[in-house]
């Protein structure tokens, strides 16, 4: 520790010569100069070593006595970095960085948004833009609370904002408003209607009044289960039968037959590259683009545009790209059929499952291929299990309606 | 050695049963071993060498002998004498 203090505080060794050395030590003494490392050279002169604070007092006191002082050496920071003092460069390169470090960590480099599924990052972000919180933003002239306030006001599932600022890093976190349940609505007559063809497999029956049963055929449009439940009329009643108006709903299952047709072109057209290109480059830098010696215009017509993005700090909003306009021709080419088959196999079979839903199951396909022009045709007819209707509003019945 | 006669500070403390270094300002010397001699109350160095050291204690001169005497540090009150000490006497 002490070793430290006289490092960071700095140091001299001097060789004092007077006609009584003692008195020089019992002035040091006595005036509160500090000394250590004291060797006696001679009969008139000693070594010691002192703080460098402490030398102008030394140097008063020995010259007090009528003897001399000489500097034997230096040591500790001070003495280090009082070498720097003539390096203009050095100085000013350590003034430049000390200024990054204290003002330019101050302005955002990055925001990062948090806790949102339904509301985009990039609709957050428009909105914390437009309230005035962007990346390049000084970050001190920031409310981060009036933000939290404004930023909300145009995002609907949002149910509030904290913005939290770290030195160049804002953290958004996000938290969404939750979603009242779905309520099914038992107000008014309705009936289900079938959306395909099929054959019924099962029905689970919450409300109304089954127009079908199991195994029956049904075409797209006929009504599976009716918004009027008949009441009988009680035993031995001469009364009619009274219908009662409800919101019908159920689970109906049926087996199903899709019927999907894909084609491709035998000789498509390829790209070829030419040997004609042009490059050129952009700096992206606080989300604006800025071209560097050209412009990057709007590629010709029989040119591709590759841009290849390099981002140095991956936390930084700091990227190069690179433009090259590429010359192309198309060319035909032969299509491989059997790769092309199966690719508008694989295509059908999840066309077909998007169609049918989670809840569907496809249990048996079978494929079509056939050979159309300069098209080969691929037709997929499969057999499923799926939850077939859908509720419309019911027709009025005829007297139900008079009273 | 001449006997030296006691001051009044001195009896002072005596009588009180007070520490006299406080009171009367004697000198206050702890030797640790034969190697480190530390010196409190001191009036200054009068003489110094690697094999003798003679110190102002008002009233008493000490003398340290000893090889390779070394003043470690020094205040107004206080000195630190390190070495190999072969004897301390007063005169």
């Amino acid at each position: 520790m002490a070793q430290l203090i006289n490092f960071l505080r700095g140091n001299l060794t001097c060789s004092i010569t007077a006609p009584f050395p003692e008195r020089v030590l019992n002035l040091c003494a006595l005036e509160g100069v500090l000394f250590w490392g004291l060797r006696w050279e001679s009969q008139t002169s000693l070594t010691l070593t002192l703080p460098k604070t402490h030398l102008t007092q030394l140097t008063t006191i020995v010259q007090r006595l009528g003897g001399t002082i000489n500097h034997q050496s230096a040591q500790g920071l001070p003495f280090f970095l009082a070498r720097f003092r003539n390096r203009f460069a050095f100085l000013v390169g350590l003034t430049l960085a000390i200024f990054a470090v204290a003002v330019l960590s101050n302005f955002v480099l990055v925001i990062e948004v948090t806790g949102n599924e339904r509301t985009s990052t990039a609709q957050i972000l428009s909105s914390l833009e437009q309230s005035g919180l962007y990346l390049g933003v000084y970050g001190p002239s920031l409310s981060l609370t009036s933000l939290q306030q404004s930023a909300i006001i145009g995002l609907d599932d949002v149910a509030w904002l904290s913005i939290n600022r770290t030195g160049t890093r804002i953290q958004v976190l996000v938290h969404e408003t939750t979603k009242p349940p779905e309520i099914q609505s038992r107000d008014g007559v309705y009936d289900i209607l079938s959306d395909v063809d099929g054959i019924i497999e099962q029905i689970q029956l919450h409300r109304g009044e089954p127009w079908v049963s199991v195994g029956d055929t049904v075409v797209k449009g006929q009504i599976l289960v009716g918004g009027y439940t008949e009441l009988p009329a009680p035993l031995y009643s001469e009364l009619p039968s009274q219908w009662l108006p409800v919101h019908a709903s159920a689970t109906i299952t049926a087996r199903t037959w899709h019927t999907i047709t894909a084609v491709t072109p035998l000789n498509p057209m390829l790209k070829t590259t030419q040997d004609h290109s042009k490059t050129s480059y952009q700096l992206h830098l606080f989300g604006k683009d800025f071209n560097i010696l050209q412009n990057t215009s709007i590629s010709p017509l029989g040119y591709d545009k590759i841009r290849t993005s390099t981002q140095p700090i991956s936390s930084l909003p700091l990227a190069f790209s690179k433009i090259t306009q590429q010359q192309i021709t198309l060319t035909p080419a032969t299509l491989n059929r059997e790769s092309g088959q199966q690719l508008l196999q694989d295509c059908l079979l999840s066309a077909v499952q998007t169609k049918i839903g989670d809840v569907g199951e496809v249990i048996t396909h079978e494929f079509v291929v056939k050979v159309v022009g300069d098209l080969l045709q691929v037709t997929l007819t499969a057999e499923c299990i799926e939850q077939i209707g859908y509720t419309v509003p019911s027709a009025p019945m005829e007297g139900l309606a008079q009273e | 050695m001449k006997k030296r006669r006691t001051s009044l500070l001195e009896r002072t403390a005596s009588a009180l049963d007070l520490p006299a270094q406080t009171v009367a300002g004697l000198p206050f010397l702890e030797l640790t071993g034969d190697h480190e001699l530390r010196i409190e109350n001191h009036r200054g160095i009068l003489a110094y060498s690697e094999e003798e050291i003679h110190i102002s204690g008002g009233i008493y001169r000490i003398m340290v002998q000893g090889q390779s005497l070394v003043l470690r540090t020094m205040t107004a009150v206080e000195l630190l004498i390190t070495g190999q000490i072969t004897a301390i006497s007063l005169e």
